[in-house]
């Protein structure tokens, strides 16, 4: 009110009361204009703002219109890629049928004699088949986890001691002739665990191949115990090791060691897919090792944690 | 010549019904070994077999009735309710399995067809085993 009273003290004594008010109701009505107007500039600024406002909500739905359209055609893109990996894992697989069986048939004797010579090149024909086959396995993996389509499919109560026992085996007819002892050694108390079957055993064989690819003598000790909720499977070789340095290759697709380029033939990917597996039930997969001193790869999968897709 | 087991198998690929006609007549030597080259008429022509099937395999891309329908056929009807039936595929991403193992297959063997284990799959199945282990 400090303007009011300037005002009133500026005006000369001698007015009457009258001319006093009447500049005062002056003074006030301008004051009121200008309130108004002043009002009136706050209302357009409003509305200026909820202008923008209204505007920025049409965008952001016309975003989200973006957003799910965007998802739908990368699901449908998907469903594609899925579909296009499943006939192609089916087209080549159905030849290789042919191949691999009549070469065994006839590497049999089944249609008549065969030389040693002749028996020697179908084996030859059969062991590249086969080779050719965890080939297209591999790829089609890979090409799956990359376009975020593999799936899992969790069981409860799968037994970790069937599936190694079953991994023993085959890792027991991969070393052949090779003077390397598998043994398998299993906490007594390990409980049931959520996975996939396969997918799991798929991982353990992985390993398993590759400990009996390099490891010329001595021993392959596939273990499983459990830790804190989590079931802990190892392999332990006493191949070559792995340097510190070339360790994270092992796990990069398409990368081998120079060791394994030299001795694996294979494509390199039957790690990187087993660690994405791994990962997908939550768990994880990790090697430790010295250069010479042989090689430990660790799964561990928890007990009850439900998994996820794995991410490229 | 064996009986037992006798076996029907419903494949369209000549060359896949080839090396299973091998394997089932030649190597295991048994006697009674059918092979369906498509679907036609299916349920008909399984109740006209002699003797009755104890396995059934399928292939599941067959026409005019695939895998799955041959299936249902089969578990609709009271003779064929609980015969093993055992899917027999080249289809083995997961994601396919896993349809089979829903739709009510009893098992799945994966082609390439591995026949040195084949014997022994054959008898846990008619023991009443269920196997999904296709990675060999």
């Amino acid at each position: 009110m400090d303007n009011h009273t300037m005002t009133v003290s500026a005006v000369s004594p001698e007015m009457d009361t009258v001319d006093e008010l009447k500049l005062k109701i002056e003074q006030l009505q301008k004051e009121n204009a200008g309130l108004r107007q002043d009002l009136a500039d706050a209302n357009i600024e409003i509305e200026a703002v909820v202008d923008e406002f209204q505007r920025t909500q049409v965008e952001i739905e016309q975003a989200k219109k973006d957003v799910e359209r965007a998802k739908e055609q990368a699901e449908r893109a998907n469903n594609v890629k899925s579909a296009f990996l499943a006939s192609m894992s089916h087209e080549l697989r159905t030849p290789l049928n042919s191949i691999i069986n009549f070469s065994k048939f006839v590497a049999q004797g089944v249609m008549g004699p065969v030389n040693d010579e002749q028996r020697e090149a179908l084996g030859e024909v059969i062991d590249s088949g086969k080779h050719l086959l965890s080939l297209i396995n591999d790829v089609l993996d890979m090409s799956k986890i990359e376009a975020g389509a593999l799936r899992l499919f969790m069981e409860d109560n799968v037994n970790v001691t069937t599936l190694l026992e079953s991994a023993l085996s085959t890792a027991k007819s991969l070393v052949a002739d090779k003077p390397v002892d598998v043994t398998l050694e299993i906490e007594k108390t390990l409980p049931l665990i959520r996975a996939d079957r396969q997918r799991l055993l798929q991982v353990m064989l992985n390993i398993l191949s590759n400990a009996c690819k390099f490891t010329e003598k001595g021993s392959i000790r596939i273990k499983a115990h459990n830790n804190d909720d989590t079931v802990v499977l190892s392999v332990t070789d006493s191949g070559p090791g792995i340097a510190k340095e070339d360790q994270a290759a092992v796990f990069e697709p398409f990368k081998q060691t120079d060791t394994g380029l030299r001795q694996g033939g294979g494509t390199g990917l039957g790690m990187p897919i087993s660690r994405k597996l791994a990962e997908a039930h939550g768990g994880t997969l990790w090697l430790e090792s010295q250069k010479g001193e042989g090689a430990t790869f660790f799964v561990a999968i928890p007990v009850t944690k439900p998994a996820t897709s794995p991410s490229a | 010549m064996s009986n037992y087991p006798a076996i029907l198998y419903v494949e369209d690929d000549a060359r896949s019904a080839r090396i299973m006609k091998m394997l089932l007549t030649g190597t295991m030597n048994l006697q009674h070994v059918n092979i369906f080259e498509e679907s036609s008429d299916f349920i008909e022509r399984v109740e006209a077999l002699s003797p009755q099937p104890d396995v059934i395999f399928l292939d599941i891309h067959v026409k005019p009735y695939d895998g799955f329908e041959m299936l249902q056929m089969l578990r609709a009807h009271p003779n064929y309710r609980n015969v093993p039936v055992v899917a027999l595929t080249a289809s083995v991403m997961n994601e396919e399995v896993e349809q089979l193992r829903v739709a009510g297959f009893d098992s799945c063997f994966a082609k390439p067809l591995d026949i040195d284990q084949f014997p022994d799959r054959l008898q846990r199945v008619l023991n009443g085993e269920v196997m999904w282990y296709i990675l060999s």
